[in-house]
């Protein structure tokens, strides 16, 4: 039967110990979770596991969630850190490294006419050039055009300045571009 | 397994992992570890704020802050004898607190340059504050009396002697002409104490100088008397 109710009230249930509403959640977000996480270490093998270690923290910490905020970009916040970690271990070098974005002030510039045809030909650029983008702009983008996340919610997810998005995003979008023209003209 | 049964072996395994006994963590929890993280931040502010304050009290103290008016020497000399060892601790301690400061929305969602600009501002008004009081004054009679353990020598160390670099300091007890004869004795006993006579650097107003008042002196020596290259009054504090 379907659940209606939204994540902000099943996240309140959890709080008050109700095991229905984290099954609940983890039918919502196990998909999106999985997703996220092949796209951000590009390697299925952890996801499943890491997924889990995902929703036990879930569980944990569901006390430390504010109900008035929205719930996805604070289950997206605890699997960054999740999938960080695992590519820390992995040893794939850091994922965020000393990055000078985050030291300067960068203007704010969200696109309002970034529309949904373009956010459709990005998602296809992705799918075919994920592999060529390093892990940090793979899942800034992936948070942006397939999860659909605002500035301002990569910004708390990420936990960095909202300048730092853009800068990253749109870096992330020449990139892209970049892999596909040179594909196409190979 | 195709992805909807692996969706369901997921969900599976964490109710299961939670069944076996995972504690939810209690909201005091949540409270307690943000309270620990402000108080900590708080205490690292308010160190940071000693420490700049102590970085000024002793520029001020030691009569060090008149060297830049005396020109290429002074400010060469000047950045010899800065308390760069404070200095590099409070950079340090500001970097500490602007991690700590990454815990909150308000500190990761600023570049770490404004972060790190805000922090040395609010430490700068604070060190402001406590300057304005007798704090480091009280520490430095503490240090003179050798009732201040651990922090006792970086007090003794700002009335020391830099005579190596020209810096000279005393109270006017003669004044024939060009050159005034000052004395000093801060009772440390150390190379600085004693009489020294001082040629004044030329066109300096004698007229402005009287006996008793304290004098900062940067200078060469030449036999018997110090050639000064710059001479300030020093207040009745320093």
């Amino acid at each position: 039967m379907r659940d209606d109710r939204t994540d902000e009230e099943l996240a309140r249930r959890l709080q008050a110990d109700d095991h229905q509403a984290l099954e609940t959640l983890m039918q919502r977000y196990t998909a999106k979770l999985m997703r996220y996480g092949r796209r951000f270490l590009a390697s299925g093998d952890d996801v499943g596991d890491v997924v889990q270690d995902v929703f036990v923290a879930v569980y944990q910490n569901i006390r430390d969630f504010d109900p008035t905020r929205r719930f996805s970009p604070w289950i997206y916040r605890i699997a960054h850190n999740a999938f960080v970690d695992v590519l820390r271990k992995q040893a794939k070098g850091p994922v965020y490294g000393l990055d000078f974005d985050r030291f300067v002030p960068h203007p704010i510039y969200e696109d309002p006419v970034e529309d949904e045809k373009e956010k459709e030909e990005m998602r296809v650029l992705l799918e075919k050039h994920l592999d060529e983008l390093p892990p940090s702009s793979r899942e800034i983008i992936d948070l942006h055009y397939f999860e659909g996340f605002k500035y301002q919610e990569i910004a708390d997810i990420l936990h960095i300045p909202i300048g730092t998005v853009g800068i990253r995003l749109s870096r992330a979008k020449r990139r892209l571009k970049e892999a596909f023209r040179e594909h196409r003209y190979e | 397994m195709n992805e909807h049964d692996l969706h369901n072996r997921i969900q599976q395994n964490v109710l299961e992992r939670l069944k076996r006994g995972v504690p939810m963590r209690s909201r005091a929890y949540f409270i307690v570890r943000l309270t620990v993280l402000a108080i900590t931040s708080l205490l690292v502010l308010a160190l940071t704020a000693y420490v700049l304050s102590f970085i000024v009290f002793s520029l001020h103290e030691s009569g060090e802050q008149l060297l830049l008016g005396f020109g290429l020497r002074g400010v060469q000399t000047f950045l010899i004898l800065f308390p760069w060892l404070p200095a590099i601790v409070d950079v340090l301690l500001i970097v500490f607190l602007d991690w700590l400061l990454q815990g909150f929305a308000f500190g990761y969602r600023v570049p770490l340059l404004v972060l790190f600009c805000v922090t040395l501002a609010a430490s700068g008004v604070i060190a402001a504050v406590i300057n304005g009081t007798a704090f480091n004054g009280h520490l430095l009679d503490l240090a003179d009396r050798g009732d201040l353990p651990i922090l006792g020598q970086a007090y003794e160390n700002i009335r020391g002697s830099h005579r190596d670099a020209g810096v000279f300091r005393g109270t006017i007890t003669m004044i024939d002409g060009d050159q005034v004869t000052i004395t000093h004795d801060d009772q440390d006993h150390d190379a600085d104490d004693g009489t020294q006579n001082i040629v004044l650097p030329p066109g300096y107003a004698t007229s402005s100088l009287s006996i008793g008042e304290r004098v900062f002196v940067l200078g060469t020596p030449t036999g018997p008397v110090v050639q000064a290259d710059g001479m300030e009054e020093m207040s009745p504090d320093q």
